[in-house]
């Protein structure tokens, strides 16, 4: 009684409803409209069966969409987990530069994703760019490489982009759990003359496992569906060599194939479902263990 | 610590926090160039102080007042949005605790992993006669982001004792005024957090508005940097003198507000 006065349903409405009709629905007919022929002005004629799906799978350039994508989603969720527990490491211990150092690191995270890609469009400049100038001057010549045009390492530079721009986060929030462990347990493990390596892997590491599990799903998910950075720095290119899903539901759509747009789609959608079903189970695993 | 190491960490910290911050002061010192040494994107400092028509320039080619007030717009109507149906969404959720609603939150977390449908969404826009506009753009971004949202506030309302609803109850308080007077206030912590991750991901976005709002005369900030750059992609003085006015309005919040960013955004992630 008193919860149906005070606890209205309809209070739950327009939010819910503005989720329906522009989240769940769409979800709902992108599994419907990626078994069609659809074109650019959203008609189609009939069901062609997995012919989208198969089209996806067979064309050498989508093909790498989907290799390119699980490249970037583990090689930046390696990076920004281990070195973002390294920085919050340094960014927790007591120094004078501690404060200067913490808010420099998180900086790129505030930046909006186009402006940092240009800028390492401009860093990353084969001639005159800072990374290979650098190197020239330390004769490292032969380190200096064409990284975003040269198709074999493109996608690890871009990887390389994502990591400086989002590590600052993973830092944080690294920091904020370090900073919840309390500090009679450190010393009362120092008094038993643990060494420094036992310390975190024994006490530091167990008790921020949690925000370890939440930054490597979030990091995943992030890299799993990434479109902008990609998509500023190298527009899929050279060629096709650092495509990703989602620039490849981009150029179809650019391209009136809403059909094979839409499989793709289903396919991110897939593809996220079942690995964020593992890793969950992996990282639940490793707790209860 | 011995004295030894700690210099040795204080060092290492510099080196680390020149790694970015070396990248953002060439962006700075050849926003200042003319074209011809912004060309060559040394560290050099600017010859003269002829370079601010930049500034001048990018302001009046690149349309930035309009783009600054279509954003500031865009982000302020959502966020308000955003804040007022997912915590009322997530007040009923957590007060009802029936099977139905605790199904709702399965959705919920459903709905911050899996990504949207994009295609699909556009063809709605389209039948719906939302795309390319501002409200249409500001309904996606309270869908995409209700789902995280209210799960905060969901997190949150389970530590708010239902004791206090009923107390005011019996006081004969309405059901807007036991949520607005009474339990709102207790949710600022929650709406400090929605505020800074919710504006964050709205503000510098790219992905919504290249789809759905991909019109000159609605241009976002992150958009006039993509076409900036399509048109100019020689000038790197006025692309980069672009960068830092676009990223000037987050720099100057993040120099004064910079505690209740990062309290904000790590009590956010860590809850949710």
């Amino acid at each position: 009684m008193i919860k149906k006065m005070y606890y209205s349903y309809w209070l739950l409405l327009p939010g819910l409803l503005i989720f329906s009709v522009f989240f769940i629905y769409p979800n709902l007919t992108g599994f419907l409209y990626a078994f069609t022929n659809m074109d650019e002005s959203f008609k189609y004629t009939r069901f062609v069966g997995f012919d989208n799906f198969k089209s996806l799978f067979q064309e050498d350039d989508q093909v790498i969409a989907f290799k390119n994508t699980f490249i970037f989603a583990i090689i930046t969720t390696v990076f920004k987990i281990v070195l973002g527990l390294l920085l919050a490491l340094l960014a927790n211990a007591k120094l004078r530069t501690t404060l200067f150092f913490r808010s420099m690191l998180f900086f790129p995270v505030l930046l909006s994703t186009l402006a940092v890609s240009l800028v390492f469009s401009a860093l990353l400049h084969p001639s005159r760019g800072l990374l290979n100038v650098f190197l020239e001057t330390l004769h490292l010549d032969m380190l200096a490489q064409s990284w975003l045009t040269d198709p074999q390492i493109v996608i690890f530079s871009v990887s390389f982009v994502e990591i400086w721009k989002w590590t600052g986060l993973s830092m944080i929030l690294f920091l904020a759990a370090l900073q919840t462990i309390p500090q009679e347990l450190k010393e009362s493990a120092m008094v038993e003359g643990v060494n420094s390596w036992q310390m975190f892997r024994h006490i530091t590491l167990p008790l921020i496992m949690p925000i370890v599990n939440t930054n490597v799903i979030l990091s995943v998910i992030g890299g799993l569906k990434v479109f902008d950075i990609v998509y500023a720095l190298t527009g899929g290119g050279p060629g096709n060599s650092s495509q990703v899903i989602n620039t490849i539901v981009f150029k179809n759509f650019a391209a009136g194939r809403n059909g094979e747009a839409t499989a793709a789609n289903v396919m991110l959608f897939l593809i996220v479902l079942v690995i964020v079903l593992l890793v969950n189970k992996v990282l639940n695993r490793k707790v209860e263990g | 610590m011995r004295k030894w190491k700690k210099r040795l960490l204080e060092l290492i910290s510099l080196v680390l926090s020149g790694i970015v911050a070396i990248p953002l002061y060439m962006v700075i010192v050849n926003s200042l160039k003319n074209q011809s040494d912004a060309a060559d994107l040394k560290l050099t400092l600017p010859k003269d102080w002829s370079g601010f028509n930049n500034y001048t320039e990018v302001f009046r080619i690149a349309r930035i007042p309009q783009a600054f007030w279509i954003t500031l717009f865009i982000t302020v109507v959502s966020v308000v949005l955003i804040i007022i149906v997912c915590a009322v969404g997530a007040f009923v959720i957590e007060r009802r605790d029936s099977r139905l609603m605790r199904l709702l939150q399965h959705v919920l977390i459903a709905g911050m992993i899996l990504p949207g449908s994009i295609i699909t969404t556009y063809y709605l826009m389209q039948s719906l006669h939302l795309i390319r506009t501002l409200t249409g753009i500001v309904l996606l971004y309270v869908a995409t982001n209700f789902p995280f949202m209210t799960y905060l506030y969901i997190s949150f309302l389970r530590g708010v004792p239902k004791e206090l609803d009923e107390a005011a109850i019996i006081d004969g308080v309405g059901r807007f005024k036991l949520f607005f007077k009474i339990l709102f206030p207790l949710l600022m912590p929650v709406n400090a957090s929605v505020v800074v991750l919710s504006s964050m991901n709205i503000w510098n976005d790219f992905q919504t508005p290249f789809y759905f709002l991909n019109t000159a005369s609605r241009f976002t900030l992150s958009m006039t940097i993509y076409f900036f750059f399509g048109q100019h992609s020689s000038d790197w003085n006025l692309v980069f003198a672009n960068i830092v006015i676009v990223s000037l309005p987050v720099i100057l919040l993040y120099i004064f507000v910079q505690k209740y960013i990062v309290s904000g955004l790590t009590a956010g992630a860590v809850k949710g």
